[in-house]
């Protein structure tokens, strides 16, 4: 019997195309890696992903093929979800220079399949895209409407100045 | 049995984003930002590192103010100041914000009762600062008392305009304009004194806990850990002080000589910041266990100004420097350290991460050479809060940090302090260790290795002394199975010989070592909080 790591999975993405990976590679997400340990026989039945159209997938796979030697993703972030740091690596950060639309897709793909770190990247994607620019600048960027009142404008401008720490 | 895979796939849509239907029709209606799910919002929200991104999200619309919101305020200051108390409670009766607090910072800075009470004594202090001056205000006044000679001598054919008197004047007005920020600096020793007296920072920590129920972190530090991201050493102060001097911060021992020169000992009535972190140890234990048991980490100093990353082994400072250099984290006084009961600080059981900065001071020439006992307890002095947290924080342990500074490898004692720190206890769930400083042989850390070797994975060994690296490397490679390392230190052999023995082809090299060929998870992570290696200066011996 083949090993795990030389084990294929066949996926089926939402517009119908088989796509055959390493199991390894299938496995860095977690929705497809429990499906296989529940139900077993893997590479027999075609796995569906059903929220996930074929461009997208490959693209993910693309991804998670770089990443799939990576070590499990620690369990407590709680002291890394304090040091915040939007710093990618250099690989995934020329992988995310997709147009918006595909960056979106990306991130709700990576939330579908449920592979954090690549939710983490595509998360510190649009964090970055967000630094730095006034809220006119954001809504320019994400084509986002103003959907505020002069006064609770004013409101909140009043808010975040408070906010700061003395 | 395609058809149970599929319905077992439906089963695993997580409820909370939305599903493909949802979304075809959300894009048509909506800008693409928003058609991200809201947890996922929310974790973009959660990365800004900067609170005025966050204040900006706010403005940007309904959707993402009320996703970004909770992350404006997380962290949440105790001082010894009117101002920021006030901002304490302020938070803390906020119906919404006291919600997402996750951070405590208890700012330990004192104000001076000597300078309070000596007006020329404050006067050389705040000139002798480093801060940038903003004389703006000054130079302004000594421009308009020009110009209005200019107009008095108008018309008048003297050329002898009083240049020699304007000459003096910046350094008159300078002077009278320190004076005024006096009366200030009076007023916040005089709020100090009266908040120590009453208790109100122990009463308000005591409250956070009770009040905040997301509060998980607490740091130990002084003014400069409130400093904004990007904020200069002078912007940070001006923001916070106006032009009164600052207070002190940690690196300000209020019982070194160089402090109380010339006074009598019961002049000294300083507040320490040792007493303070030994009070807020004895609080956090009073509070009840169910609420203390979300209070995960703990640390001490490490604010944006810190330059060094384990502070240079070598180097002795001079005391003038000690003021001026905000790097050095707490200084706990050699004659002041008082009885440590390692049962004050049970209440740090449960606590998961601990970053703590050791001052290690050196021996005295004059200490007896042959009782290696004395000596020790010299070094060890200013490091007496460790061992209790530790001890008490073991068990549940899993990140550790520990840097040394004014560790130095002449000092014979210096091997086998982490021994006499640490390396003794059992820590059963530790992933991450972090040692800077240090001088590390190899026999008592692997065996301290040893005993964590199934659960670390992750091991930072920075601007440390260590004896015979490659060899340390090797072991380690054979028997730990770590996922990452940052390995960057001195050689020991090569100490003293050279002025700067850190060898960056060696480090990586030793990398490799360390995990036996495996890829390095930590090299695609740039060193911790900007921190560089520093230049090092190799006394004599």
């Amino acid at each position: 019997m083949a090993s795990e790591g030389e084990q294929t999975v066949k996926l089926v993405s939402s517009d119908n195309v088989e796509i055959v990976t390493e199991r390894k590679v299938a496995e860095r997400s977690m929705l497809i890696k429990n499906m296989i340990e529940d139900l077993g026989a893997p590479g027999e039945e075609p796995i569906p992903i059903m929220n996930v159209s074929e461009a997208v997938l490959r693209k993910v796979l693309e991804w998670c093929t770089h990443h799939k030697n990576d070590p499990a993703p620690s369990q407590d972030d709680d002291a890394d979800s304090r040091k915040k740091t939007t710093d990618i690596e250099d690989w995934d950060q020329k992988f995310m220079q997709v147009d918006q639309e595909m960056l979106f897709e990306i991130i709700l793909a990576a939330n579908y399949m449920d592979i954090k770190a690549l939710l983490d990247v595509g998360c510190k994607t649009v964090a970055n895209m967000i630094k730095g620019k006034s809220p006119e600048e954001i809504r320019k960027t994400f084509n986002i409407q103003n959907d505020f009142t002069p006064e609770e404008e004013d409101q909140i401008r009043r808010e975040n100045e408070w906010a700061e720490d003395r | 049995m395609l058809s149970a895979l599929t319905t077992y796939a439906k089963s695993w849509i997580p409820t909370t984003g939305s599903s493909e239907a949802e979304r075809t029709m959300k894009d048509s209606e909506t800008p693409a930002a928003l058609g991200l799910p809201n947890e996922v919002l929310m974790r973009i929200f959660s990365l800004l590192p900067k609170r005025q991104d966050v204040a900006a999200c706010r403005l940007v619309c309904r959707d993402f103010k009320e996703l970004s919101s909770p992350f404006l305020i997380t962290r949440i200051v105790v001082a010894k100041r009117l101002d920021t108390m006030e901002k304490f409670y302020d938070v803390m009766e906020h119906p919404y914000f006291r919600k997402h607090v996750t951070e405590l910072i208890y700012d330990a800075s004192w104000y001076d009762h000597m300078l309070a009470r000596d007006p020329m004594a404050y006067a050389d202090a705040r000139m002798s600062e480093q801060r940038e001056e903003r004389l703006s205000d000054v130079k302004a006044q000594t421009r308009q008392y020009v110009d209005l000679w200019d107009r008095a001598l108008r018309g008048f054919t003297t050329t002898a305009r009083p240049r020699e008197l304007l000459e003096d004047m910046d350094d008159n007005s300078e002077l009278s304009w320190k004076m005024v920020t006096y009366h200030d600096y009076s007023m916040r020793c005089g709020h100090q004194l009266r908040m120590l007296s009453t208790g109100m920072p122990s009463y308000a920590i005591k409250a956070a806990f009770h009040n905040f129920p997301r509060l998980r972190h607490v740091v130990f530090g002084d003014y400069r850990n409130i400093a904004k991201d990007e904020e200069s050493y002078s912007e940070c102060c001006a923001r916070l002080f106006g032009d009164t001097l600052e207070p002190y911060g940690l690196n300000v021992d209020p019982n070194a000589d160089y402090m109380t020169a010339g006074m009598a000992i019961d002049e000294v009535d300083q507040p320490d910041p040792f007493d303070e972190l030994i009070e807020l140890a004895s609080v956090l234990h009073s509070v009840d266990q169910r609420t203390r048991s979300r209070f995960r980490t703990f640390s001490i100093g490490g604010h944006a100004f810190m330059r060094l990353p384990g502070g240079p082994q070598g180097i002795m400072l001079r005391e003038g420097d000690i003021q001026g250099n905000p790097g050095i984290p707490l200084n706990l006084g050699e004659d002041a350290e008082p009885e440590i009961d390692s049962l004050d600080f049970k209440g740090f059981e449960g606590v998961q991460h601990l970053a703590l900065p050791v001052e290690v001071y050196e021996p005295k020439f004059d200490l007896n050479p042959d009782d290696e006992r004395e000596n020790m307890q010299y070094i060890c002095f200013g490091a007496g809060f460790v061992r209790p947290m530790l001890q008490h924080a073991a068990p549940t342990l899993t990140h550790l940090e520990l840097s040394a500074t004014k560790l130095s490898v002449r000092n014979n004692e210096a091997v086998t302090i982490l021994q006499k720190l640490f390396f003794d206890l059992d820590f059963p769930t530790l992933r991450h260790l972090d040692l800077r400083g240090w001088v590390l042989q190899a026999d008592p850390t692997t065996a301290f290795l040893s005993k964590v070797s199934t659960t670390l994975k992750e091991l930072r060994l920075i601007c440390n002394v260590v004896f015979d690296p490659a060899k340390l490397a090797q072991w380690g490679g054979e028997n730990l199975c770590l996922d990452g390392v940052q390995i960057y230190n001195y050689d020991h052999g090569v100490v003293g010989v050279e002025e700067d023995a850190l060898d960056e082809h060696a480090s990586l090299v030793h990398e490799g070592q360390w995990l036996a060929g495996r890829q390095n998870y930590l090299a695609k992570v740039p060193v911790a909080t900007g921190q560089t290696a520093p230049g090092r200066i190799v006394e004599e011996l």
